[in-house]
């Protein structure tokens, strides 16, 4: 009985799923012919050699690199059209020659199809001065509160979700993508609404397909005395899945929303913020504040802890747990997408954003201890504020090395986590 | 014990002041000195001294939350005491891991059943046997090295088994066993380890009446072997029956102990019992202990 | 439509060298998890460094290819350890996180520039196994039918890899059915139980975690071997997911689940993605369906896998060679 309505229920999400990838259209690239980057590199009007140059693509896989010829030239062959990025290799500059811009070292170029794209590396006279070490860390530490409000929005369901059912959700960096790309479509593709619709739209739609995930497919499975390790491949799966329709939907490509793209920034002393980031900073907190006074006093916020601290006898006090799942569900994937917006805002959408941040945010959560909302804020800052701050020293490509790293001596000095409690035995 | 000297250096008379000791024994076997452990403020265990006879079957009684398994888990390393020594036979055991603790001799079950539900019931006992050579990585793909051990550990299995009378279920996974078959086979897995002391926590719980009989039984006769036995337990029937000497205690504490008839006629073990102070008491495990169901 | 093309090129993924490669990879999760219930996430870890360890004593230090091996795998052994004894004390689902974590914390070391010198960074190394292809005795030329044909280098590369995989897998046996293993597969049980019974849990299940490790990381010599370089972009975490998927689709904790689950996993990939291909080359398709499947079989292959991956839970959880009953004794 049940058997055949969860298997009802898994085969119409699939079939919406595949449905929907053929209503909508597709984004993907197409081969042409001679996409490319080239340019020339000069200094004091006499060409540079042996300067090199690499080219990665969206995705950061590296498609190609070059090194300057005698006359200055270079060429990078493109696999087609979409946007790249490319690096100039400071360390093969000539003594005493540097980037005119250091902030120019890497550029984020879109090519279309059969284009030669130049780029132009301005060569200079070393800066007289870059920013002290000092304004570099107060940057770094507000870029850090900024990534880490978003990290712990969007982590916050994982953990809840964690405490209530024991699953670690491995398909929770898709609600983020979900939320981001949603809202782009909204925004830039299809219907041209301005972001912040866009936006509610899109975490309204997110919202609905992380409880229609519990609703259709995870309770009844529920009901079928699988294991705790079925239910993480459930969710492996439904990753991979989501993933990648995705992919399909969206192209291999970053994009970025058309609104507040460019504005320039308000500085306050050491600090310098772009109203978007500063709005998003401040929306972020308040909704971090919001949800954990939803915890402490709503009717549903208490069950919610209930359920979290002990879910039978929570059920046996009367407490519809079932409803208090999907209600979690619903709602970390609300906020997961909020997160997914507020991201795709700071950096841009693309569609292993939230792959890619499901790892900050299993730091975080178990930084912060597995299970609690307020471990995931605390521990989402602390990773956040790591990470970035972090790239005051270190190359920023290395930067998410050191927020697992935090990850791994906090188990070893403190297994259950900050706001965690120890496990008893018995 | 020859080494009576030797197997209480801490007993000085200083030591004795500042910690009134419980009961001493004629032939320790275990020696426990000064054991404190708190969750969240509350002391879970907070125990000056208590001595266990060797030899002797000794029941741990006391209220729901009174810190008898959380003693059972420090006893046997499950668990970290905030301070506190004991001794084994004159080992100290402070520090060990519960495996090394084990190999001393010291064997225990738990509350709550812990069979190796898709192990046959045969491999159950067998993983229970002491310093098997084929139980080496190194050692593990050259058979004929430890073939032979083996058939003697099978043997001994089997014979464990077929006292305690759950030789049919053998090769059984020990997933499919009843509830009672468990136990059974808990204790034949303690037993195949050749423990001097063997600690079992609840061993009548949630076992028919008849099971319980001859749990009872099996337990006399380990006894009547040699091995000293310690357990926890609440039917105070049981207690009643088997038990050479009982410790009572209540909030952590050893409320008294002596011989059954001693302690069912103090008036602090009733009390502890009917419970004036039951309610704070647990009120303040809920709050320390949380999911643990007894402690 | 070719389906004899579509069939040749699925048989010849199912039996080629990848479904080797996964095949090791499953092997060692099989141990890991299926035998000792360790929740390995970070599988990929111990291929990278099989992988880049021989690489780099080849293309960077200019050492031996049988120097190089054994070498791969010994950083493979100190990975475990290094990650196993700080970890292993937690619990499973810290331990599943801590290993994709640390996985990826070596992926984005050996691509980071600082690391180029060493591991080639971003682009990784070349020119690994010519020592490796010397010994090849098959003539050359190409062998098999149609679309079903491997070079003899291709085939060299996979009678060594199948053989690793047959010679594991007995491995992986033997232990398993010797007392060593049954301690092992008692942890996988209960193991506060194991530990009150005098045995060193931490210790065994480090030697499970590192033999199972070093089988991961014989998946990534092969994979040197068979590509004769490395990149780090063949090592994301993506890779694990896939080596659970072969491994659960043949079932765990039997010996042959993980072999049959990497071929069947390959021949499936493949099938599918050759299947589309043929579709959009044929015109089949209208239009605006072609333009669609064109160039993404890739993508879909893999949404049809989580399709399969959730299937298979709610269908048959315990894969195919595994039995239904031992999934619920216990839980």
């Amino acid at each position: 009985m049940s058997n055949a309505r969860s298997l009802r229920s898994a085969v119409a999400l699939v079939a919406v799923a595949v449905l929907s990838l053929f209503l909508f259209g597709t984004a993907h690239a197409q081969d042409g012919e001679g996409e490319a980057f080239s340019g020339t590199l000069r200094f004091g009007g006499e060409p540079v050699e042996g300067v090199r140059i690499s080219v990665v693509d969206a995705v950061g896989e590296v498609v190609g690199e070059a090194v300057s010829g005698s006359d200055g030239k270079w060429q990078i062959e493109l696999p087609g059209p979409g946007t790249y990025r490319a690096t100039i290799d400071t360390d093969t500059l000539p003594e005493g020659v540097s980037l005119r811009d250091p902030e120019r070292q890497t550029l984020e170029v879109t090519v279309t199809a059969g284009r030669s794209r130049p780029l132009i590396f301005a060569l200079g006279e070393p800066a007289s001065r870059g920013p002290t070490i000092g304004e570099k860390l107060a940057q770094a530490v507000l870029n850090g509160v900024k990534f880490g409000l978003i990290i712990a929005m969007c982590a916050i369901g994982l953990s809840l979700i964690f405490g209530l059912t024991g699953l670690i959700n491995f398909a929770h960096g898709e609600l983020v993508t979900l939320g981001a790309i949603l809202a782009w479509y909204f925004n830039a593709d299809t219907f041209g609404a301005p972001l912040i619709l866009a936006g509610v739209l899109a975490v309204v739609v997110a919202g609905a397909a992380g409880g229609g995930v519990e609703f259709s497919l995870l309770r009844p499975l529920r009901g079928r005395r699988l294991g705790g390790f079925q239910f993480m491949v459930v969710t492996i799966g439904l990753s991979l899945l989501a993933r990648h329709v995705l992919l399909l939907f969206f192209g291999p490509d970053r994009q970025r929303y058309v609104d507040y793209a460019l504005q320039a920034e308000w500085t306050f002393g050491p600090f310098a913020v772009t109203p978007r980031d500063f709005t998003i900073m401040a929306l972020s907190a308040v909704i971090l504040i919001a949800v954990a006074v939803f915890l402490q006093r709503a009717r549903m916020g208490k069950a919610i802890r209930a359920v979290a601290d002990n879910p039978e006898l929570a059920e046996s006090s009367g407490i519809d747990v079932d409803r208090v799942i999907l209600v979690v569900w619903a709602a970390g994937a609300a906020l997961a997408a909020v997160g997914g917006v507020f991201f795709g805002s700071v950096e841009a959408v693309d569609w292993l954003m939230g792959f890619r941040l499901l790892l900050l945010m299993f730091a975080a959560v178990v930084l912060g201890g597995l299970g609690t909302a307020y471990g995931a804020m605390v521990g989402g800052l602390l990773i956040g504020l790591v990470t970035e701050v972090s790239t005051v020293w270190a190359s920023p490509e290395i930067k998410a090395v050191f927020a697992l790293g935090v990850l791994v001596l906090a188990l070893l000095i403190r297994p259950q986590g900050l706001l965690g409690q120890r496990e008893r035995i018995g | 014990m020859s080494e009576m000297t030797t197997v209480r250096p801490e007993l000085t008379e200083a030591a004795l002041e500042a910690a009134p000791p419980g009961r001493l024994k004629d032939d320790p076997i275990l020696i426990t000195f000064g054991m404190l452990k708190t969750f969240g403020g509350i002391r879970a265990v907070d125990i000056d001294h208590l001595e266990i006879e060797r030899g002797t079957i000794t029941a741990i009684i006391g209220p729901n939350g009174a810190g008898k398994t959380t003693l059972f888990n420090l006893l046997t390393g499950f668990d970290r005491p905030d301070q506190g020594s004991w001794r084994l036979d004159g080992r100290p055991l402070g520090g060990l891991p519960p495996h090394r603790i084990a190999r001393l001799g010291m064997v225990r079950t738990f509350q709550l059943t812990k069979s190796l539900s898709r192990l046959t019931v045969l491999e159950n006992m067998a993983v229970a046997a002491q310093t098997q050579r084929g139980e080496r990585l190194e050692r593990a793909l050259l058979r004929w090295l430890w073939l032979p051990e083996e058939e003697r550990v099978m043997t001994r299995a089997v014979e464990l088994l077929e006292r305690f009378g759950i030789e049919h279920m053998a090769d059984e996974q020990a997933g499919t066993l009843s509830g009672g078959q468990r136990k059974l086979l808990e204790m034949a897995r303690a037993l195949m380890a050749d423990p001097e002391l063997v600690m079992l926590d609840e061993p009548t719980a949630g076992v028919n009446p008849a099971l319980t009989e001859s749990l009872l039984e099996h337990i006399r006769n380990l006894n009547a072997e040699g091995v000293t036995i310690v357990f926890v337990e609440h039917n105070m029937d049981v207690v009643m029956d088997i038990s050479d000497w009982v410790v009572v205690m209540a909030q952590g504490r050893i409320l008294t102990e002596g011989a059954p008839e001693e302690v069912v006629a103090n008036e602090e073990v009733i009390d502890a019992y009917l419970g004036r102070a039951r309610e704070a008491v647990d009120e303040a495990v809920e709050e320390a202990e949380g999911e643990e169901g007894d402690g | 439509m070719e389906f004899d093309v579509i069939f040749g090129n699925a048989a010849r993924a199912g039996l080629g060298p990848q479904a080797a490669i996964f095949a090791l990879a499953a092997i060692g999760l099989n141990l890991h998890f299926g035998y000792a219930g360790l929740l390995n996430f970070g599988q990929v870890g111990f291929m990278m460094l099989g992988a880049y360890g021989t690489a780099i004593m080849v293309a960077t230090w200019g050492g031996s290819l049988w120097l190089g091996i054994p070498f791969g795998l010994g950083l493979c052994v100190a990975f475990a350890l290094a990650l196993g004894i700080p970890t292993l004390r937690l619990r499973s689902d810290y331990f599943a996180i801590t290993t994709i974590a640390a996985a990826e914390i070596l992926r984005l070391l050996i691509r980071s520039s600082p690391a180029t010198d060493i591991t080639g960074g971003p682009f990784g190394l070349q020119a690994i196994a010519n020592s490796f292809y010397d010994l090849n005795f098959l003539p050359d030329g190409r062998f098999g039918i149609g679309t079903f044909s491997y070079s003899s280098n291709q085939l060299w590369v996979m009678i060594v890899a199948w053989v690793l995989v047959v010679l594991c897998s007995a491995l992986v046996l033997g232990l398993i059915k010797s007392p060593w293993g049954r301690v092992v597969r008692a942890i996988r049980e209960d193991e506060d139980a194991v530990l009150s019974l005098g045995k060193n849990t931490v210790a065994y299940k480090l030697q499970a975690l590192a033999i199972g490790g070093v089988i991961g990381g014989l998946a990534g010599v092969i994979d040197v071997l068979q590509q004769s370089g490395v990149g780090s972009e063949n090592f994301e975490p993506q890779v694990t997911f896939f080596a659970w998927a072969a491994l659960i689709l043949g079932g765990l904790a039997t010996t042959v689940g993980p072999v049959v689950g990497a071929v069947l996993f390959w021949f499936l990939r493949e099938g599918v993605e050759s299947f589309i291909r043929e579709l959009s080359a044929e015109n089949w398709l209208p239009n605006v369906l072609a333009d669609f499947l064109d160039g993404a079989e890739g993508a879909i292959s893999v949404v049809l896998m989580g399709i399969g991956l959730v299937g298979l839970m709610a269908l048959r959880p315990q894969g195919i060679f595994g039995r239904r009953r031992n999934l619920h004794l216990g839980t």
